[in-house]
C-alpha cells in the first residue's frame, strides 16, 4: 500500500453544485484518506469535465444533479480517463442502476462509514491493474439504464407565439385542437392561438386518456366537454364550457362517445 | 340518438292525446261525422304539429337560443297547415272535392282545435322536458359535489407531498449535516428555516384557504432554505403591494410555481439567477407574478408541465373561468407565470 502511494500519489476532483456539500466531502476525505491529493473542485458539470481533462485525476467524485451537465453525462464523456464515484441525494432509480451494476455511489448525506467502504474499494481497484476496462463497462451500462429511463412523456405545455413573445399554454387549458389550412388552432376559453404542429403529430404527443381525436382535423380535451348532441343533420357534435363554437365528431369516431 | 328517441316518444304520447281529442270532438262537436275520419284528421294534425314543434325546438336550441317561443309558434303554424293539407288530401280521396267547403269548415276547425289543444299539450311537453333537464342538472350537481369532495381530500394529500418532497427533504438535511463541519451558525439557521417551513406546511394542509401573506411567508422560508444551498446562485425578492393582511388565497398555487422555477429554471443553469414575486390588486383583480431569470423551458417543458397543469386546474376548480394562469417567456431569459384571480 505504502509503496504505491509513494510511487504515485492518488489524486481526485470533487464536483457538486452546492458549496456546502463540496466542502463537507472534502473535509471527510481529508480525515479518512489523508494521502489523497484533492486537486480541485468543480461547481457544475461543464467545469467538472474540463477539470478532468486538464488535471487527469485518478478519481472523480461526481454529483448527479448538476447544472450544465449531469454527473452521468460527465462520466460518459470522461470514460477511460478516471474512476468515477457518483454522489446522489434521494434517487431511487439511480441507486437501483448502480446497485445492479455494482458501480460505486454514495448517498447524501455522506457518512464516514459509507465513505470509508468506498475508499477501501477504490484503493483496491487502483492497485490491481487491468480492472479499469471492466469498471468502465459497468459504468457504460449504468449510463445506458439512466438514459433510457425517459418514461413516455406527454406534451404538457404547448408553445405558442404571441407577437414577439413565447407563451406556454398548459394543455389542461386547451379545449380543442383543430387543423385549419397549414396551421393548427389551439382553442382555450379566452384565446385562439395558431401553431404549426400538425394534428397527427399532436395526437401522438398528447395523453390519449385526455385528448381524443374525433375528426380528421380535430382533437378534443374530454375534460372540457360540456355537451354531446346531435345536429339537425344528425351529426354528433360536442360543445364546450365558456365558448360558443362546437366541434363535429365524424362518424368513424362516434363509437368513442357511445360508451359514455 | 337522444333526439330521435325523444321525437319518437313524444310522437307516441301525441298519438294518445290525438285519440282522446278525436273521441271528445266526435261525441261533443262533430256528432254527425264518422269517427274514423275525425280520428285520422286528429292524428294527422297532432302528429304534424308534434313533428314541426319538435323540429322548431331543436333548431332554437342549437342556433337561436333567444327565439324559443317564436320557433315553437312557427312550428305550430306549419304543423297546422301540414296537418290540414294531409287531412284534406285524405278526405278528398273519399268525398267529392269541394275546396271552398274544405277551406271554410275542415281547415278552420283544424286551425281552431289545433291551437286550442296544441298549446296546452306543447306546454305539457316543454314542462316535461324541463323537468327531465332539471333532474339531470341535479344529478350533475351531485356528481360535481362528490368529485369536489374527493378532490379536496386528494389535494390535502398532494399538498403535503408537494411541500415536503423527499428530494427536497433529503437534500436539505444533507446540507445541514455538512454545515455542522463548516459553519455551525448557518446550520442552525437552516434548521430554523426548515422548522418554520414544516410547521407552516403541516398547519396549512388542514385549511382550504390561507392568507396570501401566509403563503408568501412559506415561500420565503422555502427560498431561504434554497439560498443556503445554492449560495450566490440564487437571489430573490418578494414584493407584496396588496396592503391586505387578511387577503385569502388558496395554498398549493404559488409554492409549486416557485418550486418549478428553481427546479427547471435556476438549478440547471450554471450561473443560477433571480426569482421575483410581485403581488398587487387592480380593479378587483389580484395579480401574482412569479418570474425567474433561469434557463427557460425547453427540453424539460413536459416535466415542468406536470406542476403547471396541476396549478392551472386548481385555479380553475376554485375560481372557475374568471381566473387564470398564463405562462410566458421572461426577458432576457427565464419564465414568467402570471396568476389573475377575482377578489
Amino acid at each position: 500500500m505504502k509503496k504505491n502511494d509513494v510511487m504515485k500519489q492518488i489524486s481526485a476532483i470533487i464536483a457538486d453544485d452546492e458549496e456546502n456539500l463540496r466542502i463537507a466531502i472534502t473535509i471527510l476525505l481529508e480525515q479518512l484518506w489523508p494521502q489523497l491529493n484533492i486537486l480541485d473542485h468543480a461547481e457544475n458539470g461543464i467545469e467538472a469535465l474540463s477539470l478532468i481533462e486538464k488535471t487527469k485525476p485518478d478519481i472523480a467524485f461526481l454529483d448527479i444533479q448538476m447544472p450544465g451537465m449531469t454527473g452521468v453525462e460527465v462520466a460518459k464523456k470522461a470514460t477511460g480517463l478516471c474512476k468515477v464515484v457518483f454522489i446522489t441525494a434521494y434517487d431511487q432509480y439511480a441507486v437501483q442502476a448502480f446497485e445492479s451494476e455494482a458501480v460505486d455511489y454514495i448517498l447524501k448525506p455522506v457518512t464516514k462509514e459509507r465513505l470509508l467502504t468506498t475508499i477501501l474499494r477504490l484503493k483496491k481497484q487502483l492497485t490491481v491493474k487491468n480492472s479499469t476496462t471492466d469498471v468502465d463497462e459497468k459504468i457504460q451500462k449504468v449510463i445506458q439504464v439512466l438514459e433510457n429511463r425517459q418514461l413516455p412523456d406527454y406534451l404538457r405545455l404547448v408553445k405558442v407565439k404571441t407577437g414577439n413573445n413565447l407563451r406556454f399554454v398548459p394543455v389542461s387549458q386547451v379545449l380543442y385542437f383543430k387543423a385549419e389550412d397549414k396551421y393548427t388552432i389551439v382553442q382555450t376559453i379566452t384565446h385562439e392561438f395558431l401553431i404549426k404542429t400538425p394534428i397527427k403529430e399532436l395526437e401522438n404527443a398528447l395523453d390519449p386518456k385526455l385528448f381524443w381525436r374525433v375528426h380528421r382535423s380535430s382533437i378534443v380535451n374530454i375534460d372540457k366537454i360540456q355537451v354531446i348532441k346531435r345536429s339537425f343533420t344528425n351529426q354528433m357534435i360536442v360543445g364546450f364550457d365558456g365558448i360558443d363554437h362546437t366541434i363535429i365528431i365524424s362518424r368513424s369516431y362516434e363509437h368513442l362517445f357511445k360508451q359514455m | 340518438m337522444k333526439y330521435s328517441k325523444n321525437i319518437l316518444s313524444s310522437m307516441a304520447i301525441t298519438a294518445v292525446f290525438s285519440t282522446a281529442i278525436a273521441l271528445v270532438l266526435n261525441f261533443m262537436v262533430f256528432k254527425e261525422a264518422r269517427f274514423g275520419e275525425v280520428f285520422i284528421i286528429s292524428q294527422f294534425t297532432g302528429l304534424s304539429i308534434c313533428f314541426f314543434v319538435n323540429t322548431g325546438m331543436i333548431i332554437s336550441e342549437q342556433k337561436l337560443k333567444k327565439w324559443m317561443g317564436g320557433c315553437i309558434a312557427l312550428g305550430l303554424t306549419i304543423g297546422i297547415i301540414a296537418g290540414g293539407l294531409l287531412s284534406i288530401g285524405f278526405l278528398s280521396y273519399f268525398h267529392q272535392l269541394n275546396l271552398r267547403y274544405y277551406y271554410e269548415n275542415v281547415f278552420s276547425s283544424i286551425a281552431v282545435f289545433g291551437v286550442v289543444f296544441g298549446i296546452p299539450i306543447i306546454y305539457f311537453f316543454t314542462a316535461r322536458e324541463k323537468l327531465i333537464e332539471s333532474q339531470k342538472k341535479i344529478q350533475n350537481e351531485k356528481i360535481k359535489r362528490l368529485t369536489m369532495e374527493k378532490e379536496t381530500a386528494m389535494t390535502t394529500l398532494r399538498l403535503l407531498q408537494a411541500q415536503i418532497e423527499p428530494h427536497f427533504l433529503f437534500n436539505t438535511l444533507s446540507n445541514v449535516i455538512s454545515l455542522f463541519d463548516i459553519d455551525v451558525e448557518k446550520a442552525k439557521q437552516m434548521l430554523i428555516d426548515m422548522n418554520q417551513y414544516l410547521r407552516i406546511s403541516l398547519a396549512r394542509t388542514r385549511q382550504e384557504m390561507v392568507t396570501l401573506s401566509q403563503e408568501l411567508d412559506l415561500v420565503r422560508q422555502y427560498l431561504d432554505i434554497f439560498k443556503i444551498r445554492m449560495g450566490k446562485r440564487l437571489s430573490y425578492e418578494i414584493n407584496d403591494k396588496t396592503d391586505r393582511k387578511d387577503l385569502l388565497f388558496p395554498p398549493l398555487i404559488v409554492q409549486p410555481l416557485v418550486e418549478n422555477a428553481i427546479k427547471y429554471g435556476l438549478e440547471p443553469k450554471v450561473d443560477g439567477g433571480k426569482i421575483s414575486i410581485d403581488c398587487w390588486i387592480e380593479k378587483e383583480l389580484l395579480s401574482i407574478v412569479i418570474s425567474d431569470t433561469g434557463k427557460g423551458l425547453d427540453e424539460d417543458a413536459n416535466q415542468a408541465g406536470i406542476g403547471i397543469n396541476n396549478v392551472s386546474k386548481r385555479i380553475e376548480s376554485i375560481y372557475g373561468n374568471k381566473a387564470g394562469l398564463t405562462l410566458t417567456q421572461n426577458h432576457p431569459s427565464g419564465i414568467k407565470a402570471v396568476i389573475r384571480v377575482p377578489l
